[in-house]
């Protein structure tokens, strides 16, 4: 018997219920591990619960914004992946996201193929860096 | 009544250090380092997804070529624009291979930097590198910082100034900016900015500096 190795981890964190449903399935999909999150508040909750290997973290929140729970995530987790979306990005926000080591910054709309290869790349590159 | 504001379209660009190893080179100062050809492909394949994108997006516009002035980072006024260009784009790189296609459509290419703030930013940078990667560039990386700070700001304003003294009647402009470049701040009170921002790989592009 052989056994099978741990599924990675992608935590989402977007108010957008369809959205966060459908890169839940698209990543589930794929064969990661989605663990999902509707607010900044518990997204900083959920990466310290379940130590993911990737965040994707939608800028635009009610409340505690992306760029606010990066904030807080960094405050206790600095190799964490971090994957950014937005549908409105600004040069500020991106510049705010290079201060707070932002992985990768995807515009939505995007497609479904890109958004899986991107998590694909990201997910190669911490083993490369690792080793 | 408060004239109607001139569109400029504006990009917000991750640069391969290959490339600006390169264009430094060519200005003049160190020959490009040897990189680890894996580094190399690495870095070359994130960043040309987000060239990829920006392409695409691009072209949706639908501008007029012929009406298009276009503003690169990094690109000093001397006279030899196109030519600079053209060796960057003959060794892959994608920004330059972009920018080589729109001139060929009808866009204007335009000198954009002054090359002795240029030449500052390339020499304290690479003062910073030379350095062994860690503690020991950790230690000057405070006052590079403070000092690229300040000379960005200067490159900004020179930028802004270009852009106001070039750009001819009936034009618009387009602009590519590395991300860490406040221009489109200052550009903001004079033209109506539409900012085009689809993916910016910076794991793969490795570190982000003020070039």
């Amino acid at each position: 018997m052989t056994n099978k190795p741990a599924r990675r981890k992608v935590l989402v964190i977007d108010d957008e219920q369809d959205l966060l449903e459908a890169l839940s399935e698209l990543l589930e999909k794929a064969g990661y591990r989605a663990i999902c999150a509707a607010n900044g508040a518990d997204g900083v909750r959920l990466n310290e619960q379940e130590n993911p290997d990737i965040i994707v973290l939608d800028l635009r929140m009610p409340g505690m914004d992306g760029i606010e729970t990066l904030r807080r995530i960094r405050e206790h987790d600095r190799e964490v992946s971090v994957v950014i979306l937005t549908a409105n990005g600004s040069t500020d926000t991106i510049r705010d996201a290079v201060g707070l080591a932002v992985s990768d910054y995807l515009s939505k709309p995007f497609e479904n193929g890109e958004f899986i290869d991107l998590i694909g790349d990201l997910l190669w590159r911490r083993m490369v860096v690792r080793k | 009544m408060t004239p109607e504001l001139r569109r400029l379209v504006y990009v917000p660009i991750l640069h391969v250090r290959e490339d600006v190893d390169e264009l430094y080179a060519m200005l003049g100062g160190n020959e490009a380092k040897e990189r680890e050809p894996q580094v190399m492909e690495t870095q070359r394949a994130g960043v040309s997804k987000m060239w990829s994108g920006i392409a695409a997006r691009i072209a949706e516009l639908e501008l007029s070529w012929e009406q298009t002035r276009i503003y690169q980072d990094g690109l000093p006024i001397c006279g030899t624009e196109l030519k600079i260009i053209a060796q960057l784009a003959e060794n892959g790189s994608r920004n330059h291979l972009l920018l080589l296609d729109l001139q060929k459509k009808g866009a204007k290419l335009e000198g954009t930097e002054d090359i002795e703030l240029l030449m500052r930013e390339y020499n304290l940078l690479n003062v910073l590198l030379m350095k062994a990667p860690g503690a020991e560039q950790a230690a000057p990386m405070p006052e590079y910082q403070v000092k690229s700070a300040e000379l960005l700001k200067a490159r900004d304003e020179f930028i802004y100034n270009r852009i106001k003294n070039t750009l001819r009647e009936g034009e618009a402009p387009l602009v590519f900016m590395g991300v860490m470049h406040r221009l489109d701040k200052l550009l903001e009170k004079d033209y109506l900015i539409s900012h085009i921002i689809y993916r910016l790989p910076f794991g793969s592009a490795g570190a982000i500096y003020n070039v």
